[in-house]
């Protein structure tokens, strides 16, 4: 009979503890794990979106650059046009081959030296003269261009934040 | 509940950017958030490399149209230092992206029996000093009475 009252009082507290795990302790363990898996994850989203929002910036940065100086490309047409040659326009890429003056030539050159936004992909030019011509001689001399090949760099906007 | 619900908020408020992201889940739902903030994390850093990738690409793009922009300086500012002393005569100037940049020219002293070649000289040190990676090779010659230099100047233009 005390076997019986010890065994069942022995099992009704087995029983009470395995509930106070089940239902107490394993669901508290179980949420701490998540609390700091979330914490954890969190912090790095929070250092991965600064890392984003550096980047993001300094591609802004160098996107308001490009457009200050984005008339370069228009202004090179209008350029060699003015000096009645035809340059061939294929979206922002500019090509052309031909005979310039020594005063196109010289100025073409000077463009260049003032030109930030214009990457020369292709550009030979060669005197027509084969020597140098002599000093004080009046005669123009005129250079032959070929293949002249200017892009005007592009970034993508979607990527800026403008 | 209410702890869980605490615990969450006090998670967002300590870092807000994934609390904003996390403003489209309920705020005791932990394993949502832990899927959602991965996703979005995996998502930002794709768009962190194809940023890299871009703006490498853009700072390339910029630096070569620098450098084709200061040797064409350089030689501009030359000439016009030394015009008086020397007349520069171009032969030929060839840019090949991802390859070089080369000019040919000669450089004739005005005075006779001047061996100076400032306008070389100048070029070539302005060049040098800000570009780089220049070779030269010049050919010093009888022209007329005069001395002449014949020169070609390149530089290494093929990392951009």
């Amino acid at each position: 009979m005390a076997f019986r009252r010890t065994f069942g009082i022995l099992l009704a507290i087995g029983i009470f503890i395995a509930a106070v795990v089940i239902f107490g302790v394993l669901p508290t363990l179980d949420f701490r794990k998540q609390r700091e898996t979330l914490t954890l994850i969190a912090q790095e989203y929070e250092q991965t979106w600064r890392q984003h929002d550096n980047e993001s910036n300094q591609y802004t940065q160098y996107a308001r650059l490009i457009d200050s100086q984005k008339s370069e490309f228009e202004q090179l047409d209008a350029f060699l046009r003015s000096y009645n040659l035809k340059p061939a326009v294929n979206g922002k890429t500019l090509t052309f081959s031909g005979e310039v003056s020594a005063q196109a030539f010289s100025e073409l050159l000077s463009y260049f030296g003032n030109a930030y936004t214009l990457e020369i992909n292709r550009f030979n030019a060669s005197n027509t003269e084969k020597m140098p011509i002599l000093i004080s001689e009046p005669k123009t001399t005129t250079f032959n261009i070929r293949n002249l090949e200017v892009k005007s760099i592009q970034y993508n906007e979607k990527l800026s934040k403008r | 509940m209410t702890l869980k619900n605490n615990e969450m908020q006090k998670i967002r408020a300590t870092n807000p950017q994934s609390g904003i992201v996390l403003r489209a889940t309920p705020i005791s739902d932990y394993e949502g958030s832990i899927r959602l903030l991965n996703a979005k994390d995996e998502e930002t850093k794709t768009q962190i490399s194809i940023l890299q990738s871009e703006r490498r690409n853009l700072e390339r793009s910029l630096v070569y149209a620098m450098i084709t922009r200061k040797f064409f300086q350089a030689i501009d500012e030359s000439y016009q230092k030394f015009s008086r002393e020397e007349r520069v005569f171009i032969d030929s100037i060839l840019i090949e992206r991802k390859s070089k940049i080369e000019i040919d020219f000669y450089d004739i002293p005005l005075k006779a029996g001047s061996a100076q070649f400032l306008f070389y000289n100048d070029v070539l040190r302005n060049i040098d000093q800000i570009i780089g990676n220049t070779r030269n090779q010049s050919q010093q010659m009888g022209f007329m009475e005069l001395s002449a230099l014949k020169t070609k100047i390149t530089v290494d233009t093929s990392k951009y």
